[in-house]
């Protein structure tokens, strides 16, 4: 079990019928998939392909009309599988009378945690998930919406799990706490964690994702690594820093004259995400130190690439 | 629909037992938290306004032994509603609500099982109406200390302004008592044991006559005899029978008469023209279908008929008794078609004793064939006098019916003071001259045979308290009998009617036993509703705990309905009037675990029937928890 891959599926498929046993709608249809220990799994389609089926048959909140279903090798829905997963829904939902800390302190005494070990647990969580300590005494029908994200997101891990499911983890945040997000998530990959996540948000996935399924009308249509996805084998992009108009006009000559079609020679843009959030942070180290003179410069350079994360082209297609 | 099941293999994760009490206590703990701050905490304190309120201005029949009761009835009422509402409106509540709002969605893919969440819930619901009886519970025994307080300034007044009574010492004033000891001093009583049982007391000389079973005239008590099992209605088939009584008459001589012998009596009788022998009235009877004499269907064939009879000197009467016919035969009974069958035997007036030994009936079949009654009559209060009373009338100077009580063993270490009250409770009833004074008498008679009379003035809807010095009995057997004394007069009593004054639990704790009750009462509506609401909506949930409600309450109507409990066959013969078979069918209803009805009026309620019903709410919470358990983790959850 302690090996087993974190997600196995085999022809599943649903069926949601009517009060009357009478069919309604096929909701997945034949699903086989299956994810490898420690990586990121996006899971994309749009609205009715399929993706909240997916994820509430692996927790077991539904049951498959046909097919088989494995998590961490056992059947979904079950204590000892549960006791090994997290889950971020869609939107949090939470008791709204319960205060952050209460959250928190409750599911982790669903996962049988003793009291010592769920403060320690809750006080780490409240801090990765950044919920300052004002916010976590008040009850969570006073939270914003990316208030409610964060705890969401600290009760699905109260339980250090083996395998987040996250279903739409960035919705209702703003840049920055995608940007948190994101970061967390590879945070935890790093630490040895398999995510299966749900998305609208195509970037996002793109970021942080190992491997990708689309689904359409129940069915998977595509399947594999986002890189190999995304990768337009006919066209090479050469990228450099410092090249004079006249070296970018060489190259070109040099292109046409082995016989390529050239698409375009231009500047790369960054993301508007990593702009925004080089304006927000240099707004913020302007307010703790006026005087720095680095930091209003840092944030009048357009195209300086953010900490970490290399910019590129935003157009990709070609 | 697909079902969840949990396999061994997939049972690999541990489940100790504190790791699932930590798990229903969390769901226990949201559940109580969610009570709390959706501010339901705030009926306690309006339920205990509403109780005062409401004590305060209802009308008292008497201030001073109706103030103590009434207060504790209302704040057992208003408790009672409060159970209600907890546990039924809030408790269909929190699961629906967190299907609806999605919560159900993180919750279930915790690793918490059906029983964890279910049994949580049920504990969380349960701390929460305990928490809110407590607030209630402790303002009423504040209140009504404080109107225990006013009731005995009350009564002391009322004892310096009362006027002596001719019969009734001061000691023997309930007035008094209150007055001396508080009213809340009388939550300590034991009923008896046993009674009321019925025998004759004859005024002397008293006739010999061992092993006789009496019933003296107009006081609606009969002779019995059961004949389901005699041959009587196969005789009838053949053709018209008889049942030959064997009677033994008591009639006292008339005023500056001598008493004569019977056979005296049958001379003068021979010798005076005019003078009626002694009649007696004989019934055959359906005894289920008894009460339909008043308002008999139409249609029906009656459930009871009856003749007159004069009883010669030898005592010796036949009836004759001819099969169901359409039309009415003269001085001959018919037997009652279906049913039960009883022969009643009954004294036709106020100066006649009759009375019969084992032995006593014989059956005579149409071809004089005979099949004797081996058994003893059963001495009965008649039933279409008043239901479940049974009553007295006085006649100082001729036999007399009394009531006889009987304690079985009272430990000595229960007796209070140098004193031990008896509390006598009886209705004088509507068929009663009323506001007369009538008389009364108890006799207590130890198990040696030593007796203690006391004659005292019963006076309507108040107990009266009957002193005994410790010298005379400090515990052990006792046998309580009451007579009336005033002629045309009637004393009804039940089996509650006397109870013996104890040491024991303080009023708190008395009144602490009678909250556990309505908690056990509101703990099972709430297990129902846990059981309903994990599988559907809000307004289902209430609808199906109404209805489990009803359906417990038909029940219970279903089996204390006579006809319908015979057909039950063995339920009958070997449970019917058992205690427990009794007890049972009280708790079916759910009303039963609420306090006895006795309870305001002070009766002790026993550990051992406070456990009983604690064990049973348990189970039968277990049962419908375990129900919500399966219904949580079966069901799809979003689809």
């Amino acid at each position: 079990m302690e090996h087993a891959q974190p997600v196995v599926t085999e022809g599943l498929t649903k069926v949601y019928r009517d009060f009357w046993g009478r069919q309604k709608v096929h909701a997945l249809v034949g699903l086989t998939l299956e994810l490898e220990r420690g990586e990121i799994f996006g899971l994309l389609g749009p609205n009715g392909s399929g993706k909240s089926t997916t994820i509430k048959l692996l927790l077991g909140l539904i049951f498959p009309t046909a097919g088989r279903v494995r998590v961490l090798g056992l059947k979904p829905g079950t204590p000892a599988a549960s006791q090994r997963l997290g889950y971020l829904p869609e939107e949090s939902y939470l008791h709204r009378f319960l205060t952050g800390e209460e959250t928190v302190d409750f599911y982790g005494r669903l996962f049988g945690l003793r009291r010592r070990e769920r403060r320690r647990r809750t006080a780490e969580l409240l801090d990765l998930v950044g919920l300052d300590p004002r916010s976590r005494a008040r009850q969570l029908r006073e939270y914003s919406k990316g208030m409610s994200r964060r705890i969401g997101l600290a009760q699905a891990l109260v339980n250090d799990p083996e395998l987040l499911l996250l279903d739409e983890p960035t919705t209702g945040l703003d840049p920055i706490g995608t940007r948190e997000m994101k970061d967390l998530i590879l945070r935890l990959k790093d630490e040895g964690k398999t995510v299966l996540l749900s998305s609208h948000l195509l970037a996002d996935v793109r970021d942080v994702c190992d491997r990708i399924g689309i689904l359409a009308r129940g069915q998977l249509r595509e399947l594999g690594r986002v890189d190999e996805l995304l990768e337009v084998r006919d066209v090479v992009q050469i990228r450099a820093r410092g090249l004079s108009p006249e070296g970018q006009k060489a190259v070109v000559s040099a292109a046409v004259g082995a016989g390529a079609e050239v698409l375009s020679a231009e500047h790369p843009t960054t993301t508007l995400e990593d702009l925004f959030l080089r304006v927000i942070r240099a707004e913020a180290e302007r307010a703790a130190n006026p005087d720095a003179p680095g930091a209003a410069a840092a944030a009048d350079t357009p195209g300086a690439p953010v900490e970490g994360e290399p910019s590129g082209p935003s157009d990709a297609s070609g | 629909m697909p079902t969840r099941r949990q396999s061994a293999s997939d049972a690999s994760a541990p489940r100790r037992p504190r790791a699932f009490s930590r798990r229903a206590g969390a769901v226990a703990l949201v559940t109580f938290r969610q009570g709390m701050r959706l501010r339901l905490w705030l009926l306690a304190p309006l339920a205990l306004a509403v109780a005062i309120v409401s004590d305060l201005s209802a009308p008292r029949f008497d201030p001073v032994f109706d103030a103590v009761p009434a207060a504790i009835e209302t704040s057992l009422l208003v408790m009672t509603v409060l159970a209600v509402v907890v546990g039924v409106f809030f408790a269909t509540y929190p699961t629906p609500s967190e299907m609806d709002t999605k919560v159900a969605y993180t919750l279930l893919t915790k690793p918490i099982t059906g029983m964890e969440f279910a049994l949580g819930r049920f504990a969380g619901l349960v701390l929460l109406l305990a928490a809110m009886l407590a607030v209630v519970g402790g303002g009423s025994y504040a209140y009504i200390r404080m109107r225990a307080r006013a009731v005995r300034a009350l009564a002391a007044e009322r004892l310096r302004e009362a006027r002596p009574r001719a019969m009734q010492p001061a000691d023997l004033n309930p007035v008094e008592a209150v007055a001396r000891d508080g009213p809340l001093a009388t939550y300590r009583y034991r009923r008896a044991d046993a009674g009321p049982a019925f025998a004759v007391r004859f005024a002397e000389p008293a006739p010999e006559a061992p092993g006789v079973a009496w019933v003296v005239g107009q006081s609606g008590m009969r002779l019995r005899w059961d004949l389901e099992a005699t041959p009587l209605r196969r005789y009838l088939a053949s053709g018209p029978s008889r049942l030959r009584l064997a009677l033994v008459v008591h009639r006292p001589p008339a005023a500056g008469e001598e008493q004569k012998s019977p056979e005296d009596q049958e001379d003068r009788q021979g010798r005076e023209a005019g003078e009626e022998r002694p009649k007696v009235i004989v019934r055959l009877a359906d005894p289920e279908r008894e009460g339909e004499r008043m308002g008999r269907a139409a249609g029906r064939p009656p459930a009871l008929y009856e003749v007159t009879v004069e009883v010669p000197a030898t005592g010796i009467v036949e009836v004759p008794v001819v099969p169901p016919a359409p039309t009415r035969a003269e001085d001959a009974l018919i037997a009652p078609e279906g049913g039960g069958l009883v022969l009643d035997v009954l004294a036709t007036g106020p100066r006649l004793a009759v009375g019969a030994r084992a032995h006593a009936v014989t059956i005579v079949g149409p071809s004089d064939e005979t099949a004797p009654v081996a058994a003893a009559p059963t001495v009965e209060a008649a039933h279409n006098i008043v239901s479940g009373r049974s009553m007295l009338v006085g006649e100082p100077d001729l036999p007399r019916q009394m009531a006889v009580f009987r304690f079985d063993d009272v430990p000595a270490g229960r007796i209070v003071g140098d004193r031990t009250a008896v509390e006598v409770r009886y209705s004088l009833d509507a068929f009663s001259p009323a506001t007369i004074e009538s008389a009364a008498q108890a006799t207590f008679v130890r198990p040696d045979g030593e007796r203690l009379v006391l004659r005292f003035t019963p006076e309507g809807h108040r107990p009266t308290l009957l002193y005994m010095e410790r010298a005379f009995w400090s515990g052990g057997p006792l046998e309580v009998r009451l007579e009336c004394l005033s002629p045309d007069d009637y004393i009804g009593l039940v089996p509650a009617s006397v109870r013996l004054r104890l040491t024991g639990e303080p009023f708190l704790l008395h009144y602490a036993k009678g909250i556990v009750h309505v908690l056990l009462f509101g703990a099972i509506l709430i297990a129902v509703a846990v059981f309903v609401a994990n599988g559907i909506s809000w307004f289902v949930g209430i609808f199906a705990v109404a209805t489990i409600f009803a359906l417990g309450t038909v029940g219970h109507v279903l089996l204390t309905y006579q006809p319908i409990g015979r057909s039950a066959g063995w339920l009958t013969r070997h449970l019917s009037g058992t205690a427990a078979w009794t007890w049972v069918v009280d708790h079916l209803k759910l009303q039963g675990f609420l306090p006895p009805d006795s309870f305001v009026m002070g009766e002790t309620v026993s550990w051992l029937s406070l456990a009983a019903a604690a064990g049973a709410a348990g189970l039968i919470s277990l049962v419908f928890v375990a129900i919500g358990a399966w219904v949580i983790r079966a069901r799809e959850v979003g689809a």
